[in-house]
Protein backbone atom coordinates (compact mmCIF):
# COMPACT_ATOMS: atom_id res chain seq x y z
CA UNK A 1 0.00 0.00 0.00
CA UNK A 2 1.18 3.52 -0.89
CA UNK A 3 -0.07 6.47 0.84
CA UNK A 4 -1.60 9.41 -1.29
CA UNK A 5 -1.54 11.81 1.56
CA UNK A 6 0.67 12.69 4.31
CA UNK A 7 -0.01 14.80 6.90
CA UNK A 8 3.19 14.83 9.16
CA UNK A 9 3.06 17.40 12.41
CA UNK A 10 0.46 19.67 10.98
CA UNK A 11 0.29 22.64 13.20
CA UNK A 12 -2.32 25.51 11.54
CA UNK A 13 -2.95 29.09 13.73
CA UNK A 14 -6.15 31.14 12.84
CA UNK A 15 -5.45 34.88 12.92
CA UNK A 16 -8.11 36.69 14.79
CA UNK A 17 -9.26 40.48 14.09
CA UNK A 18 -7.57 41.32 17.75
CA UNK A 19 -4.39 39.97 16.81
CA UNK A 20 -4.03 36.88 18.85
CA UNK A 21 -3.93 33.35 17.13
CA UNK A 22 -5.81 30.37 17.59
CA UNK A 23 -4.59 26.98 17.42
CA UNK A 24 -7.23 25.11 15.17
CA UNK A 25 -4.63 22.13 14.42
CA UNK A 26 -2.52 21.36 17.31
CA UNK A 27 0.83 18.75 15.78
CA UNK A 28 -1.32 15.91 13.88
CA UNK A 29 0.27 13.16 11.96
CA UNK A 30 -1.39 10.49 10.16
CA UNK A 31 -1.35 8.84 6.33
CA UNK A 32 -4.35 8.23 3.65
CA UNK A 33 -3.72 5.54 1.39
CA UNK A 34 -4.50 5.39 -1.97
CA UNK A 35 -7.48 4.26 -3.24
CA UNK A 36 -9.09 4.61 0.43
CA UNK A 37 -11.92 5.36 2.10
CA UNK A 38 -11.40 8.08 4.98
CA UNK A 39 -13.86 9.53 7.65
CA UNK A 40 -13.10 12.43 9.39
CA UNK A 41 -14.96 13.01 12.64
CA UNK A 42 -15.22 15.60 15.03
CA UNK A 43 -17.68 17.72 16.42
CA UNK A 44 -18.00 21.77 15.01
CA UNK A 45 -14.98 23.54 16.23
CA UNK A 46 -12.64 20.42 15.91
CA UNK A 47 -10.48 21.23 13.30
CA UNK A 48 -12.22 19.15 10.59
CA UNK A 49 -12.55 21.62 8.01
CA UNK A 50 -9.59 23.43 8.53
CA UNK A 51 -7.75 19.98 7.99
CA UNK A 52 -9.49 19.48 4.64
CA UNK A 53 -8.20 22.77 3.09
CA UNK A 54 -4.99 22.30 4.43
CA UNK A 55 -5.04 18.87 2.15
CA UNK A 56 -5.64 20.85 -1.10
CA UNK A 57 -3.60 23.48 -0.54
CA UNK A 58 -6.17 26.49 0.17
CA UNK A 59 -4.43 26.83 3.68
CA UNK A 60 -0.85 25.86 4.38
CA UNK A 61 0.29 25.05 7.69
CA UNK A 62 2.25 27.48 10.31
CA UNK A 63 4.35 24.23 10.71
CA UNK A 64 4.93 20.54 9.91
CA UNK A 65 4.02 19.36 6.31
CA UNK A 66 1.55 18.21 4.28
CA UNK A 67 2.51 15.70 0.78
CA UNK A 68 -0.13 15.32 -1.71
CA UNK A 69 1.16 12.40 -4.18
CA UNK A 70 4.53 13.29 -2.46
CA UNK A 71 4.06 16.76 -3.27
CA UNK A 72 4.43 20.04 -0.28
CA UNK A 73 1.72 21.92 -0.57
CA UNK A 74 4.13 24.45 0.66
CA UNK A 75 5.79 24.66 -2.26
CA UNK A 76 4.07 27.10 -5.20
CA UNK A 77 5.21 25.20 -7.98
CA UNK A 78 3.03 22.54 -6.48
CA UNK A 79 -0.33 24.66 -6.26
CA UNK A 80 -1.81 23.56 -9.54
CA UNK A 81 -0.69 19.90 -9.55
CA UNK A 82 -2.17 19.23 -6.15
CA UNK A 83 -5.56 20.74 -7.18
CA UNK A 84 -6.09 19.08 -10.18
CA UNK A 85 -4.92 16.03 -7.87
CA UNK A 86 -7.36 16.42 -4.94
CA UNK A 87 -11.08 17.88 -5.93
CA UNK A 88 -13.44 19.72 -3.19
CA UNK A 89 -16.73 18.97 -2.58
CA UNK A 90 -18.78 21.36 0.10
CA UNK A 91 -21.21 21.26 2.03
CA UNK A 92 -23.95 23.68 0.58
CA UNK A 93 -24.47 22.84 -3.46
CA UNK A 94 -25.79 26.28 -3.88
CA UNK A 95 -22.99 28.08 -3.50
CA UNK A 96 -21.37 25.39 -5.77
CA UNK A 97 -23.03 25.14 -8.74
CA UNK A 98 -22.30 28.42 -11.33
CA UNK A 99 -24.09 28.06 -14.24
CA UNK A 100 -27.99 27.77 -15.20
CA UNK A 101 -27.84 24.61 -16.91
CA UNK A 102 -26.55 21.26 -15.25
CA UNK A 103 -23.99 20.01 -18.09
CA UNK A 104 -22.53 23.70 -18.30
CA UNK A 105 -21.59 23.61 -14.40
CA UNK A 106 -20.38 20.42 -14.99
CA UNK A 107 -18.16 21.60 -17.86
CA UNK A 108 -16.88 24.31 -16.00
CA UNK A 109 -13.65 22.88 -14.70
CA UNK A 110 -12.38 21.52 -17.56
CA UNK A 111 -13.48 24.16 -19.67
CA UNK A 112 -10.91 26.19 -17.48
CA UNK A 113 -7.84 23.73 -18.07
CA UNK A 114 -8.31 24.52 -21.35
CA UNK A 115 -9.64 20.84 -22.72
CA UNK A 116 -10.65 19.92 -26.36
CA UNK A 117 -14.09 20.44 -26.68
CA UNK A 118 -14.75 16.66 -27.53
CA UNK A 119 -12.75 15.56 -24.52
CA UNK A 120 -15.05 17.79 -22.07
CA UNK A 121 -18.28 16.09 -23.49
CA UNK A 122 -17.11 12.60 -22.47
CA UNK A 123 -16.09 13.90 -19.23
CA UNK A 124 -18.92 15.63 -18.59
CA UNK A 125 -20.94 12.13 -19.83
CA UNK A 126 -18.83 10.12 -17.53
CA UNK A 127 -19.00 12.67 -14.72
CA UNK A 128 -23.31 12.86 -14.75
CA UNK A 129 -23.30 8.38 -15.21
CA UNK A 130 -21.10 8.47 -12.46
CA UNK A 131 -23.33 10.24 -10.20
CA UNK A 132 -26.31 8.71 -11.63
CA UNK A 133 -27.99 12.10 -13.46
CA UNK A 134 -27.25 11.97 -16.86
CA UNK A 135 -30.84 11.99 -17.83
CA UNK A 136 -30.70 15.82 -15.57
CA UNK A 137 -27.98 17.06 -18.15
CA UNK A 138 -30.33 19.78 -19.50
CA UNK A 139 -31.86 20.64 -16.61
CA UNK A 140 -31.72 23.69 -14.34
CA UNK A 141 -29.98 22.97 -10.95
CA UNK A 142 -32.59 25.42 -9.32
CA UNK A 143 -34.77 22.34 -10.17
CA UNK A 144 -33.87 19.73 -8.79
CA UNK A 145 -33.60 18.63 -5.04
CA UNK A 146 -31.14 19.07 -2.54
CA UNK A 147 -29.54 15.35 -2.53
CA UNK A 148 -29.47 16.02 -6.51
CA UNK A 149 -27.96 19.13 -6.68
CA UNK A 150 -24.77 18.13 -4.28
CA UNK A 151 -24.83 15.02 -7.12
CA UNK A 152 -23.79 17.53 -9.55
CA UNK A 153 -21.37 19.21 -7.35
CA UNK A 154 -19.69 15.85 -7.31
CA UNK A 155 -20.01 15.23 -11.14
CA UNK A 156 -17.89 18.74 -11.44
CA UNK A 157 -15.47 17.13 -9.25
CA UNK A 158 -15.10 14.27 -10.65
CA UNK A 159 -15.02 15.95 -14.35
CA UNK A 160 -11.40 17.27 -13.44
CA UNK A 161 -10.31 13.66 -12.94
CA UNK A 162 -9.32 13.86 -9.90
CA UNK A 163 -6.99 11.26 -8.17
CA UNK A 164 -8.74 12.39 -4.30
CA UNK A 165 -12.25 14.56 -3.45
CA UNK A 166 -12.23 15.64 0.01
CA UNK A 167 -15.91 16.15 1.07
CA UNK A 168 -16.05 18.72 3.59
CA UNK A 169 -19.37 17.59 5.44
CA UNK A 170 -21.34 17.28 1.79
CA UNK A 171 -24.29 15.87 3.74
CA UNK A 172 -24.91 18.27 6.37
CA UNK A 173 -27.90 19.78 4.88
CA UNK A 174 -29.86 16.86 2.98
CA UNK A 175 -32.84 15.54 4.02
CA UNK A 176 -32.90 11.40 5.08
CA UNK A 177 -32.72 10.50 1.15
CA UNK A 178 -30.63 13.32 0.37
CA UNK A 179 -27.83 11.66 2.40
CA UNK A 180 -28.11 8.40 1.18
CA UNK A 181 -28.04 9.20 -2.51
CA UNK A 182 -24.66 11.48 -2.13
CA UNK A 183 -23.04 8.19 0.33
CA UNK A 184 -23.78 6.11 -2.42
CA UNK A 185 -22.44 7.94 -5.03
CA UNK A 186 -18.98 8.53 -2.65
CA UNK A 187 -19.43 4.83 -1.80
CA UNK A 188 -18.89 4.02 -5.88
CA UNK A 189 -16.44 6.71 -6.85
CA UNK A 190 -14.28 5.15 -4.25
CA UNK A 191 -15.19 1.81 -5.72
CA UNK A 192 -14.01 3.22 -9.21
CA UNK A 193 -10.53 4.23 -7.62
CA UNK A 194 -10.84 7.60 -6.39
CA UNK A 195 -9.50 8.45 -2.67
CA UNK A 196 -12.38 9.70 -0.93
CA UNK A 197 -11.59 11.81 2.07
CA UNK A 198 -15.11 12.36 3.92
CA UNK A 199 -15.51 14.61 6.75
CA UNK A 200 -18.51 14.32 8.55
CA UNK A 201 -20.51 14.14 12.08
CA UNK A 202 -22.95 11.70 11.23
CA UNK A 203 -21.12 8.38 12.67
CA UNK A 204 -23.51 6.37 10.45
CA UNK A 205 -21.41 8.00 7.26
CA UNK A 206 -18.36 7.45 8.84
CA UNK A 207 -19.26 3.24 9.59
CA UNK A 208 -19.01 3.25 5.99
CA UNK A 209 -15.37 4.34 5.62
CA UNK A 210 -12.54 1.81 5.86
CA UNK A 211 -10.57 3.61 8.21
CA UNK A 212 -12.07 6.91 10.81
CA UNK A 213 -10.02 9.62 12.26
CA UNK A 214 -11.58 11.39 15.68
CA UNK A 215 -10.67 14.75 15.97
CA UNK A 216 -10.95 17.23 19.37
CA UNK A 217 -9.93 20.37 19.67
CA UNK A 218 -7.51 20.08 16.78
CA UNK A 219 -6.24 16.92 18.03
CA UNK A 220 -6.68 13.43 17.00
CA UNK A 221 -8.17 11.45 19.58
CA UNK A 222 -8.82 8.49 17.95
CA UNK A 223 -7.61 6.89 14.70
CA UNK A 224 -8.23 3.08 13.03
CA UNK A 225 -10.87 0.80 11.56
CA UNK A 226 -14.51 1.81 12.24
CA UNK A 227 -15.42 -1.35 14.46
CA UNK A 228 -12.17 -0.53 16.79
CA UNK A 229 -13.32 3.13 17.17
CA UNK A 230 -17.26 1.91 17.94
CA UNK A 231 -15.97 -0.01 20.61
CA UNK A 232 -15.28 2.85 22.86
CA UNK A 233 -18.71 4.63 23.24
CA UNK A 234 -17.77 6.15 26.03
CA UNK A 235 -14.40 7.64 24.43
CA UNK A 236 -17.21 8.55 21.85
CA UNK A 237 -19.94 10.54 24.23
CA UNK A 238 -16.86 12.36 25.96
CA UNK A 239 -15.91 13.49 22.77
CA UNK A 240 -19.63 14.94 21.98
CA UNK A 241 -20.24 12.07 19.02
CA UNK A 242 -22.88 9.75 19.35
CA UNK A 243 -22.51 5.92 18.11
CA UNK A 244 -24.35 4.01 15.56
CA UNK A 245 -28.08 2.65 16.75
CA UNK A 246 -26.79 -1.00 16.03
CA UNK A 247 -23.58 -0.24 18.66
CA UNK A 248 -25.94 1.53 20.91
CA UNK A 249 -27.84 -1.25 20.80
CA UNK A 250 -25.50 -4.29 21.75
CA UNK A 251 -24.11 -1.69 24.84
CA UNK A 252 -27.65 -1.85 26.18
CA UNK A 253 -28.36 -5.36 25.70
CA UNK A 254 -24.49 -6.03 27.24
CA UNK A 255 -26.18 -4.34 30.15
CA UNK A 256 -28.60 -6.19 30.26
CA UNK A 257 -26.98 -9.62 31.18
CA UNK A 258 -26.88 -10.52 26.98
CA UNK A 259 -23.52 -12.01 25.31
CA UNK A 260 -22.61 -10.28 22.35
CA UNK A 261 -18.99 -9.81 20.69
CA UNK A 262 -17.43 -6.86 20.39
CA UNK A 263 -17.13 -5.79 17.28
CA UNK A 264 -20.75 -5.16 16.11
CA UNK A 265 -21.19 -2.00 13.72
CA UNK A 266 -24.18 -2.18 11.75
CA UNK A 267 -27.53 -3.61 12.45
CA UNK A 268 -26.98 -6.81 10.08
CA UNK A 269 -24.75 -8.19 12.13
CA UNK A 270 -26.41 -7.32 15.08
CA UNK A 271 -29.76 -9.38 14.03
CA UNK A 272 -26.96 -12.34 12.85
CA UNK A 273 -25.20 -12.49 16.53
CA UNK A 274 -28.90 -12.37 18.12
CA UNK A 275 -30.79 -14.57 15.97
CA UNK A 276 -27.96 -17.38 15.74
CA UNK A 277 -28.19 -17.26 19.84
CA UNK A 278 -31.73 -18.42 19.85
CA UNK B 1 -55.10 27.51 22.52
CA UNK B 2 -55.74 25.27 19.83
CA UNK B 3 -55.47 25.36 16.35
CA UNK B 4 -58.47 23.71 14.16
CA UNK B 5 -57.24 23.49 10.54
CA UNK B 6 -60.66 22.61 8.16
CA UNK B 7 -59.93 21.61 4.13
CA UNK B 8 -57.08 23.36 3.56
CA UNK B 9 -56.02 23.84 0.49
CA UNK B 10 -53.80 25.43 -1.39
CA UNK B 11 -52.78 25.85 -5.08
CA UNK B 12 -49.60 27.75 -6.46
CA UNK B 13 -49.99 29.30 -9.47
CA UNK B 14 -53.68 28.88 -10.58
CA UNK B 15 -54.32 28.24 -14.00
CA UNK B 16 -50.90 28.39 -14.76
CA UNK B 17 -49.14 25.76 -16.73
CA UNK B 18 -46.75 25.00 -13.53
CA UNK B 19 -50.47 24.89 -11.59
CA UNK B 20 -49.17 23.02 -8.73
CA UNK B 21 -51.28 21.52 -5.43
CA UNK B 22 -49.15 22.29 -2.14
CA UNK B 23 -51.61 21.54 -0.11
CA UNK B 24 -54.79 19.30 -0.66
CA UNK B 25 -57.84 19.20 1.43
CA UNK B 26 -56.08 19.28 5.20
CA UNK B 27 -58.10 18.88 8.28
CA UNK B 28 -56.49 18.22 11.95
CA UNK B 29 -56.68 19.88 15.50
CA UNK B 30 -53.88 20.30 17.88
CA UNK B 31 -54.87 20.93 21.10
CA UNK B 32 -54.01 23.17 23.75
CA UNK B 33 -50.74 22.45 25.18
CA UNK B 34 -49.52 19.74 22.49
CA UNK B 35 -46.26 18.92 21.24
CA UNK B 36 -46.97 18.04 17.86
CA UNK B 37 -44.33 16.99 15.32
CA UNK B 38 -44.95 17.17 11.49
CA UNK B 39 -43.04 14.46 9.16
CA UNK B 40 -42.41 13.94 5.44
CA UNK B 41 -39.87 14.30 2.84
CA UNK B 42 -38.86 17.39 1.18
CA UNK B 43 -41.53 18.67 -1.08
CA UNK B 44 -44.31 16.80 0.75
CA UNK B 45 -46.01 20.09 1.64
CA UNK B 46 -44.90 20.73 5.33
CA UNK B 47 -42.80 24.12 5.29
CA UNK B 48 -45.89 25.36 3.04
CA UNK B 49 -48.35 24.11 5.66
CA UNK B 50 -46.67 25.79 8.65
CA UNK B 51 -47.02 29.21 6.47
CA UNK B 52 -50.56 29.14 6.38
CA UNK B 53 -50.51 28.21 10.13
CA UNK B 54 -49.02 32.24 11.09
CA UNK B 55 -50.37 33.67 7.89
CA UNK B 56 -47.87 33.85 5.98
CA UNK B 57 -49.76 32.23 2.70
CA UNK B 58 -53.50 32.64 2.37
CA UNK B 59 -55.14 29.35 1.45
CA UNK B 60 -56.81 28.66 -2.10
CA UNK B 61 -59.84 27.34 0.12
CA UNK B 62 -60.55 26.20 3.57
CA UNK B 63 -59.36 27.67 6.54
CA UNK B 64 -57.84 27.51 10.45
CA UNK B 65 -59.32 28.45 13.46
CA UNK B 66 -56.77 29.90 16.33
CA UNK B 67 -59.29 29.39 19.06
CA UNK B 68 -62.59 30.71 17.56
CA UNK B 69 -60.48 32.96 15.23
CA UNK B 70 -60.31 32.44 12.05
CA UNK B 71 -57.03 33.39 10.71
CA UNK B 72 -58.26 33.06 6.39
CA UNK B 73 -61.24 35.06 7.15
CA UNK B 74 -60.49 38.34 4.90
CA UNK B 75 -61.04 40.92 7.45
CA UNK B 76 -58.19 39.16 9.72
CA UNK B 77 -55.21 41.17 10.93
CA UNK B 78 -52.45 39.15 10.18
CA UNK B 79 -50.29 41.15 12.16
CA UNK B 80 -51.50 40.34 14.75
CA UNK B 81 -51.56 36.42 13.71
CA UNK B 82 -47.76 36.36 12.92
CA UNK B 83 -47.50 38.18 16.42
CA UNK B 84 -48.95 35.09 18.32
CA UNK B 85 -47.81 32.29 16.50
CA UNK B 86 -44.11 32.53 15.96
CA UNK B 87 -42.60 30.49 13.02
CA UNK B 88 -38.76 29.56 13.18
CA UNK B 89 -37.55 29.18 9.22
CA UNK B 90 -34.96 26.77 8.59
CA UNK B 91 -31.49 27.82 9.30
CA UNK B 92 -32.79 30.91 10.89
CA UNK B 93 -29.24 32.37 11.82
CA UNK B 94 -28.79 33.04 7.86
CA UNK B 95 -31.32 35.48 9.29
CA UNK B 96 -29.32 37.67 11.54
CA UNK B 97 -28.28 40.90 10.55
CA UNK B 98 -27.95 43.30 13.54
CA UNK B 99 -24.37 44.02 14.86
CA UNK B 100 -25.15 42.74 18.52
CA UNK B 101 -27.18 39.36 19.93
CA UNK B 102 -29.06 41.99 22.12
CA UNK B 103 -30.26 44.55 18.77
CA UNK B 104 -30.90 41.23 16.63
CA UNK B 105 -33.40 40.36 19.47
CA UNK B 106 -34.75 43.77 19.88
CA UNK B 107 -35.56 44.18 16.43
CA UNK B 108 -39.55 42.57 16.39
CA UNK B 109 -40.63 43.91 19.78
CA UNK B 110 -38.89 47.05 18.82
CA UNK B 111 -41.37 46.80 15.25
CA UNK B 112 -44.19 46.09 17.75
CA UNK B 113 -44.38 49.49 18.90
CA UNK B 114 -43.48 48.52 23.01
CA UNK B 115 -42.00 50.79 25.55
CA UNK B 116 -38.20 50.88 26.05
CA UNK B 117 -38.59 49.07 29.64
CA UNK B 118 -40.92 46.18 27.71
CA UNK B 119 -38.28 45.51 24.92
CA UNK B 120 -35.59 45.23 27.78
CA UNK B 121 -37.51 42.95 29.36
CA UNK B 122 -38.70 40.77 26.64
CA UNK B 123 -35.10 40.77 25.15
CA UNK B 124 -33.68 39.32 28.57
CA UNK B 125 -36.10 36.64 28.88
CA UNK B 126 -35.52 35.06 25.69
CA UNK B 127 -31.91 35.41 25.36
CA UNK B 128 -31.72 33.56 29.04
CA UNK B 129 -35.08 31.69 27.65
CA UNK B 130 -32.67 30.00 24.86
CA UNK B 131 -29.78 29.30 27.22
CA UNK B 132 -27.46 31.76 26.82
CA UNK B 133 -25.87 34.21 29.11
CA UNK B 134 -27.73 37.35 28.63
CA UNK B 135 -24.63 39.61 30.48
CA UNK B 136 -22.07 37.81 28.49
CA UNK B 137 -23.67 37.85 24.82
CA UNK B 138 -25.94 40.79 24.54
CA UNK B 139 -22.76 43.40 23.43
CA UNK B 140 -21.28 40.59 20.72
CA UNK B 141 -21.89 40.42 17.51
CA UNK B 142 -23.61 37.11 16.21
CA UNK B 143 -21.11 36.51 13.80
CA UNK B 144 -18.82 35.92 16.36
CA UNK B 145 -20.93 32.78 18.10
CA UNK B 146 -21.23 29.27 17.02
CA UNK B 147 -23.38 27.95 14.66
CA UNK B 148 -25.49 26.32 17.77
CA UNK B 149 -25.46 30.13 19.79
CA UNK B 150 -26.65 31.95 16.82
CA UNK B 151 -29.36 29.65 15.98
CA UNK B 152 -29.87 30.21 19.54
CA UNK B 153 -30.14 33.77 18.96
CA UNK B 154 -32.17 33.55 16.24
CA UNK B 155 -34.93 31.83 17.78
CA UNK B 156 -34.60 34.07 20.76
CA UNK B 157 -35.74 36.94 18.30
CA UNK B 158 -39.09 34.69 17.37
CA UNK B 159 -39.66 34.55 21.22
CA UNK B 160 -39.12 38.17 22.40
CA UNK B 161 -42.64 38.57 20.31
CA UNK B 162 -43.95 37.27 22.96
CA UNK B 163 -45.67 34.49 20.50
CA UNK B 164 -48.32 31.77 21.90
CA UNK B 165 -47.79 29.09 19.53
CA UNK B 166 -44.35 28.22 18.14
CA UNK B 167 -43.45 26.64 15.03
CA UNK B 168 -40.05 24.90 14.22
CA UNK B 169 -39.43 24.39 10.73
CA UNK B 170 -36.24 21.70 11.67
CA UNK B 171 -34.27 23.18 14.22
CA UNK B 172 -31.62 21.03 14.18
CA UNK B 173 -30.43 20.81 10.31
CA UNK B 174 -26.83 20.86 10.15
CA UNK B 175 -26.38 20.91 13.32
CA UNK B 176 -23.47 18.38 15.22
CA UNK B 177 -24.82 15.99 17.53
CA UNK B 178 -23.92 18.03 20.60
CA UNK B 179 -25.38 21.49 19.14
CA UNK B 180 -28.26 18.68 17.98
CA UNK B 181 -29.38 17.83 21.43
CA UNK B 182 -28.61 21.29 23.38
CA UNK B 183 -31.19 22.61 20.67
CA UNK B 184 -34.12 19.91 21.55
CA UNK B 185 -33.62 20.35 25.20
CA UNK B 186 -33.66 24.46 25.08
CA UNK B 187 -36.98 23.36 22.42
CA UNK B 188 -38.32 21.02 24.90
CA UNK B 189 -37.75 23.41 27.95
CA UNK B 190 -39.40 26.33 26.37
CA UNK B 191 -42.53 23.67 25.68
CA UNK B 192 -42.56 23.08 29.64
CA UNK B 193 -41.77 26.61 30.92
CA UNK B 194 -44.92 28.01 28.52
CA UNK B 195 -47.11 25.32 27.94
CA UNK B 196 -47.51 26.85 24.85
CA UNK B 197 -48.33 24.68 21.26
CA UNK B 198 -45.48 23.83 20.28
CA UNK B 199 -44.81 22.47 16.44
CA UNK B 200 -41.76 20.87 14.76
CA UNK B 201 -41.19 19.60 11.50
CA UNK B 202 -38.33 16.91 11.53
CA UNK B 203 -36.66 14.59 9.38
CA UNK B 204 -35.18 12.66 12.70
CA UNK B 205 -37.70 10.00 13.82
CA UNK B 206 -35.75 9.77 16.82
CA UNK B 207 -36.36 13.03 17.83
CA UNK B 208 -39.91 13.01 16.63
CA UNK B 209 -40.80 9.48 18.05
CA UNK B 210 -39.07 10.88 21.79
CA UNK B 211 -40.56 14.68 22.01
CA UNK B 212 -43.90 14.76 20.49
CA UNK B 213 -47.55 13.98 21.57
CA UNK B 214 -48.78 14.05 17.85
CA UNK B 215 -47.40 12.93 14.87
CA UNK B 216 -48.81 14.64 11.38
CA UNK B 217 -47.32 12.43 8.29
CA UNK B 218 -47.67 14.34 4.80
CA UNK B 219 -47.34 13.00 1.61
CA UNK B 220 -47.53 15.41 -1.81
CA UNK B 221 -49.55 17.80 -0.47
CA UNK B 222 -52.18 15.49 1.89
CA UNK B 223 -52.40 14.54 5.40
CA UNK B 224 -51.80 10.89 5.33
CA UNK B 225 -51.86 9.79 8.79
CA UNK B 226 -52.34 11.84 12.01
CA UNK B 227 -51.79 10.30 15.63
CA UNK B 228 -49.82 9.33 18.40
CA UNK B 229 -45.97 8.81 17.84
CA UNK B 230 -47.01 5.31 19.16
CA UNK B 231 -49.80 4.99 16.78
CA UNK B 232 -48.19 6.88 13.47
CA UNK B 233 -44.60 4.31 13.60
CA UNK B 234 -46.40 0.90 14.32
CA UNK B 235 -48.00 1.28 10.94
CA UNK B 236 -44.39 0.64 9.47
CA UNK B 237 -44.54 -0.57 5.95
CA UNK B 238 -46.53 2.37 4.84
CA UNK B 239 -44.54 4.71 6.58
CA UNK B 240 -41.28 2.94 4.24
CA UNK B 241 -43.74 3.49 1.20
CA UNK B 242 -43.65 7.28 1.26
CA UNK B 243 -40.20 6.63 1.86
CA UNK B 244 -40.15 7.48 5.32
CA UNK B 245 -37.93 5.39 7.84
CA UNK B 246 -38.75 4.62 11.94
CA UNK B 247 -37.05 5.63 14.84
CA UNK B 248 -33.87 3.67 15.28
CA UNK B 249 -35.40 1.20 18.01
CA UNK B 250 -38.44 0.38 16.15
CA UNK B 251 -36.34 -0.27 12.94
CA UNK B 252 -33.86 -2.57 14.78
CA UNK B 253 -37.05 -4.21 16.71
CA UNK B 254 -38.85 -5.01 12.97
CA UNK B 255 -34.89 -6.02 11.99
CA UNK B 256 -34.63 -8.10 15.10
CA UNK B 257 -38.83 -9.82 14.23
CA UNK B 258 -38.22 -10.50 11.02
CA UNK B 259 -35.23 -12.52 12.04
CA UNK B 260 -37.68 -14.65 14.02
CA UNK B 261 -37.38 -13.00 17.45
CA UNK B 262 -40.72 -12.77 19.07
CA UNK B 263 -40.85 -9.14 19.84
CA UNK B 264 -44.88 -7.31 20.33
CA UNK B 265 -45.33 -3.93 20.14
CA UNK B 266 -43.85 -0.79 19.37
CA UNK B 267 -40.62 0.64 20.27
CA UNK B 268 -39.98 3.85 20.98
CA UNK B 269 -36.87 4.06 22.50
CA UNK B 270 -34.08 2.07 22.45
CA UNK B 271 -34.12 0.87 25.99
CA UNK B 272 -37.72 -0.13 25.62
CA UNK B 273 -36.51 -2.27 22.28
CA UNK B 274 -33.31 -3.30 24.47
CA UNK B 275 -35.25 -4.52 27.45
CA UNK B 276 -38.14 -6.48 25.34
CA UNK B 277 -35.14 -8.32 23.46
CA UNK B 278 -32.88 -9.11 27.08
CA UNK B 279 -36.92 -10.71 27.96
CA UNK B 280 -37.43 -12.37 24.90
CA UNK B 281 -33.60 -13.76 24.78
CA UNK B 282 -34.45 -15.33 28.44
CA UNK B 283 -37.84 -17.01 27.97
Amino acid sequence: MTAFLEVQNLVFDYIKQDGTTVRAINNISFEVEQGSFTAIIGQNGSGKSTLAKNINALLLPASGRVLVDGLDTADPASLWEIRRRVAMVFQNPDNQIVSSIVEDDVAFGPENLGIDPDEIRRRVSFALSAVEMEEYRKKAPHQLSGGQKQRIAIAGAVAMQPACIVFDEPTAMLDPRGRGEVLDVIERLNEQGITCVLITHFMEEAARADHVIVLDEGEIKMDGQPAEIFRRPEKLRELSLDVPPAVQMAHLLRQRGIDLPEDINGTEELVRCLCRSQ
Amino acid sequence: MSITVTELTHIYSPGQPQEQTALDNISFRIADGTFAGIIGHTGSGKSTLVQHLNGLLKPTSGKILVDDTDITASGADSRQVRRSIGLVFQYPEYQLFEETVEKDVAFGPTNLGLSQDEISERVREAIQLVGLDYDAVRGVSPFELSGGQRRRVAIAGVIAMGPRVLILDEPTAGLNPRAHQEILDMVDGIHERTGNITIMVSHNMNDIARMTDQVLVMERGRLVMDGTPREVFSHGDELRQLGLALPDAAEIAEELRRAGLPLTGSFMTMEETADAVAKALKK
